[in-house]
C-alpha cells in the first residue's frame, strides 16, 4: 500500500550543530495524575454504594390494562388497579403518577397523574408521540407513605391515531 | 531539505489563527492543554461507564445511553463542521495510554501488512452492525461495555506498538473523524512554508531532541506520521498539536481553508499518500457515506417492512442474519452497482480508457461532503431534539449517588421540536450535495479538462439520486423499535 511507506519515520541524526530548545520532558502533571487515578474509584464507590432499591410495596399487586390494544400513537387509555395480596381488598387513595418513556435516549418522557375513578381502579389517558417500543413506569405513593414502582412494556406502538 | 510544493488551496492569508486568538489560542498553545481537556472527559467517560453498568436500566434514564447517543454524536459532528478534529483531540481514550506509556514503552512497530485503513474500516462497519443488532442506542450495559472496550483496545494497541497505532490504524471513530474533518474549516498547517525550507531537523514529526542527549525525545512530533512540510488536509490528523509543541520554529498554526478542497487535489500527503492510490481511503469514503444512509435508514419505519420482507425471503427469524444481508447490500453491493454505472458511464461519455475501478477511486472522494451533510442531519436532529435531556439524567444520577446539588430530575427537559429542526436538516444535506457536486466537478476537471461536464454528469447523477434517497428517509417519522419483528 503505497500511501503508508511514509508511516516510517526518517532516520537521519540530527546534526550535532542543530539548535535544540531546552525543554522539561513531556510528562503529565502529577496533579493530574493523582486526580485520574482517584476518581474512578470514589465515583464507583458512591454509585454503587448508593443504588436505590427497587420498587417496595411486594404484597401489592398492581394489574393493567391499555386501550387501544395493539397500541397506536395518540391519545392512549390507561386503567389501573390495586389489590392487596395479603386481604384481597382494593387500595384506595393512592397517588399514581404514570411516566410513557421510549426504549431509547433522547425524549422528553410523557407525564400523567391517575385519578380514582372507583375503589382500587385508577384511569389516565397518556399520548404516545411516536411510534416505536414505549415502557409505561407507574409510581404509586401508597396510603401509608410506601411507594411503589412498577414497569410495563408496550412494544411495537403503531402509527395511527388510536381513536380515543 | 527540499520541500515538494502541494496545490493545496489554501484560502489567502486572512491572518487568522486559532492558535493566535486571546484565551483559547494561549489555551491550546499550552503543552498540557490536550491532557486539561482529556481529564474531565475522562472523568465523564468512567462516570458513564460505572452508570450504564450499575445504574438504570432504561435508556433515558442513564448517562451512558443519553450522552453517548445523543450528545456525544452530535456535538461530534457539529465540532467537525465548526472547527476540526477537536473530539480527537480530546480523546479520553489517550489519557490512561499516556499514563501507562510513562511505565511501559511499546516495542514493536505496527505490522507492514496492516498499515491500511481495511482493519479500521471493517471495525467501523462492525460498530454499526452492532449498533443495529444489539439495539446499543437502549442499552446502557451494552454501551457502557462498548466504551470499556475502546478503552481497553486503545490501550492494549499502544502499549503494544509504537507511536499512535491505535489512532492511525485501528480506531473506527477515529476514521469517521478523519473522513469528516476533510470537511473542517480549520487546519493544523504551517504557517509559512518558506521557513520549512530552511528546517533541517523535522521536530514536527521526529520530535525535539534534549541537547545533551540526542537520543531522548523531549516532545515528540506527530505520532501519525504527518510531516508538516507536506501535510495536505485533515485526513489522519487528530489536532493532538504535538508538531506545534515541536516546531522550533513556532511555524505550525490552526488556520482557516476552504472545507472539502482537499478532496479535489490529488498531491503526495505526508503520511498518506495520494488519495488516487489509496483503496482502503475511497472504501472508507463509501462507507462513510453509505454508512450514513443505512444508519439513518435503521431509525425509520420502513426498515421494519423491509426487514421482514427480508426475513420472509430468507425464511428465517434471524436478526443477525437479516440484517447482515440489509448491510451487505446497501454498503457492498449497492455502492458496486452504482458507483460502477457512474465510471462507465464517465469512460463511455468521456472516452478515457482509465481502468475501471481506478477511475472510480478518483471520484469516490465527492460522495464525502454529501455523507457528511447525512450524518450532520441525523445525528444534528437527536442532539436538537434531546439536547435537554441530559439534565436530569445527571440529576437523577447525582441523586442516587447520595448528591442531590442538582435538586430532584425535573423529566420535563426536551429539546427542539423536530419541526423546528426539520429545515435545518434538510439545509445541511443540501449543503452537503452542493458540497459534493462542487468536488465532483473539480475531480472531472482534473481527469479530462476537456470533457469535463461529461465525465461530470454521471456523478452528478448519482449524487441527486442519494441526495433524494437521503432526503425521504429525513422526511420520515422517526420509529425506534429494539424488537426485531416484534410486534
Amino acid at each position: 500500500m503505497r500511501g503508508a511507506r511514509a508511516w516510517s519515520v526518517p532516520s537521519k541524526r540530527r546534526p550535532e550543530a542543530a539548535v535544540v530548545r531546552s525543554r522539561t520532558p513531556p510528562t503529565l502533571p502529577d496533579s493530574l495524575v493523582k486526580v485520574s487515578l482517584a476518581l474512578p474509584v470514589a465515583i464507583w464507590l458512591v454509585v454503587v454504594g448508593c443504588q436505590p432499591s427497587a420498587g417496595a410495596a411486594p404484597e401489592i399487586e398492581l394489574a393493567w390494562s391499555v386501550q387501544p390494544e395493539p397500541p397506536r400513537t395518540g391519545p392512549t387509555f390507561v386503567a389501573l388497579t390495586l389489590t392487596d395480596r395479603t386481604t384481597g381488598e382494593p387500595v384506595e387513595g393512592a397517588q399514581i403518577r404514570l411516566e410513557g418513556t421510549m426504549s431509547h435516549p433522547g425524549m422528553k418522557p410523557v407525564l400523567e397523574d391517575a385519578r380514582q375513578t372507583a375503589s382500587g381502579r385508577y384511569e389516565a389517558s397518556i399520548d404516545l408521540t411516536m411510534a416505536g417500543d414505549w415502557i409505561l413506569l407507574v409510581e404509586a405513593t401508597l396510603p401509608d407513605g410506601r411507594i411503589l414502582q412498577r414497569q410495563k412494556d408496550l412494544p411495537g406502538v403503531q402509527t395511527g391515531e388510536s381513536g380515543i | 531539505m527540499t520541500v515538494e510544493t502541494v496545490s493545496a488551496p489554501r484560502l489567502p492569508r486572512s491572518g487568522f489563527d486559532a492558535l493566535r486568538l486571546p484565551g483559547i489560542g494561549r489555551f491550546l498553545r499550552w503543552r498540557h492543554s490536550r491532557t486539561a481537556m482529556q481529564v474531565p472527559l475522562f472523568v465523564l467517560a468512567l462516570a458513564m461507564i460505572v452508570h450504564g453498568l450499575f445504574g438504570p436500566r432504561l435508556a433515558p434514564k442513564n448517562l451512558a445511553t443519553v450522552l453517548t447517543w445523543v450528545h456525544y454524536r452530535g456535538v461530534l459532528v457539529a465540532m467537525l463542521l465548526l472547527a476540526g478534529n477537536l473530539l480527537c483531540m480530546g480523546c479520553p481514550l489517550m489519557l490512561p495510554r499516556n499514563l501507562a506509556r510513562r511505565f511501559i514503552q511499546p516495542r514493536w512497530h505496527w505490522p507492514r501488512r496492516l498499515r491500511s485503513k481495511w482493519l479500521s474500516l471493517g471495525l467501523f462497519a462492525l460498530v454499526l452492525f452492532a449498533y443495529e443488532l444489539f439495539d446499543l442506542w437502549g442499552s446502557p450495559w451494552w454501551t457502557a461495555w462498548l466504551i470499556v472496550a475502546y478503552f481497553v483496545a486503545a490501550l492494549a494497541v499502544d502499549l503494544l506498538f509504537k507511536r499512535a497505532s491505535f489512532c492511525k490504524w485501528v480506531c473506527p471513530v477515529g476514521q469517521f473523524n478523519f473522513v469528516a474533518s476533510t470537511m473542517s474549516p480549520l487546519e493544523v498547517q504551517v504557517r509559512q512554508p518558506e521557513v520549512c525550507t530552511t528546517c533541517d531537523t523535522l521536530d514536527c514529526i521526529r520530535g525535539t531532541r534534549d541537547p545533551e542527549q540526542p537520543d531522548v525525545i523531549v516532545q515528540r512530533g506527530c505520532e501519525l506520521a504527518l510531516a508538516q512540510p507536506r501535510k495536505v488536509g485533515n485526513m489522519d490528523c487528530t489536532f493532538c498539536l504535538d508538531c506545534v509543541y515541536a516546531c522550533p520554529h513556532d511555524n505550525v498554526g490552526m488556520t482557516p481553508r476552504v472545507p472539502g478542497s482537499e478532496l479535489w487535489t490529488d498531491p503526495r500527503r505526508s503520511g498518506v499518500g495520494r488519495f488516487s492510490k489509496r483503496r482502503d481511503l475511497g472504501a472508507l469514503a463509501l462507507l462513510f457515506t453509505f454508512g450514513a444512509l443505512l444508519n439513518t435508514f435503521g431509525m425509520v419505519s420502513p426498515v421494519y417492512a423491509v426487514q421482514s420482507w427480508l426475513a420472509g425471503v430468507l425464511g428465517t427469524q434471524r436478526e443477525g442474519l437479516v440484517l447482515g444481508v440489509l448491510f451487505g447490500v446497501v454498503l457492498v453491493l449497492e455502492p458496486i452497482l452504482l458507483l460502477g454505472l457512474a465510471g462507465y458511464l464517465t469512460r463511455l461519455g468521456t472516452g478515457i480508457r482509465e481502468p475501471l475501478v481506478p477511475l472510480v477511486n478518483r471520484f469516490v472522494y465527492s460522495l464525502i461532503p454529501l455523507g457528511f451533510g447525512i450524518w450532520l442531519g441525523h445525528y444534528g436532529f437527536h442532539l436538537l431534539t434531546g439536547l435537554g435531556t441530559f439534565i436530569p439524567v445527571v440529576q437523577s444520577a447525582l441523586g442516587a449517588a447520595g448528591v442531590p446539588w442538582l435538586g430532584p430530575p425535573d423529566w420535563t427537559w426536551g429539546g427542539l421540536s423536530a419541526q423546528l429542526v426539520y429545515p435545518l436538516q434538510i439545509g445541511l444535506l443540501s449543503l452537503g450535495l452542493l458540497g459534493s457536486l462542487l468536488v465532483a466537478y473539480r475531480i472531472a476537471e482534473r481527469v479530462t479538462a476537456e470533457r469535463a461536464q461529461r465525465a461530470f454528469a454521471p456523478w452528478a447523477g448519482l449524487l441527486v439520486v442519494l441526495y433524494t434517497v437521503a432526503l425521504w428517509l429525513l422526511s420520515q417519522p422517526m420509529e425506534m423499535r429494539g424488537t426485531f419483528l416484534g410486534s
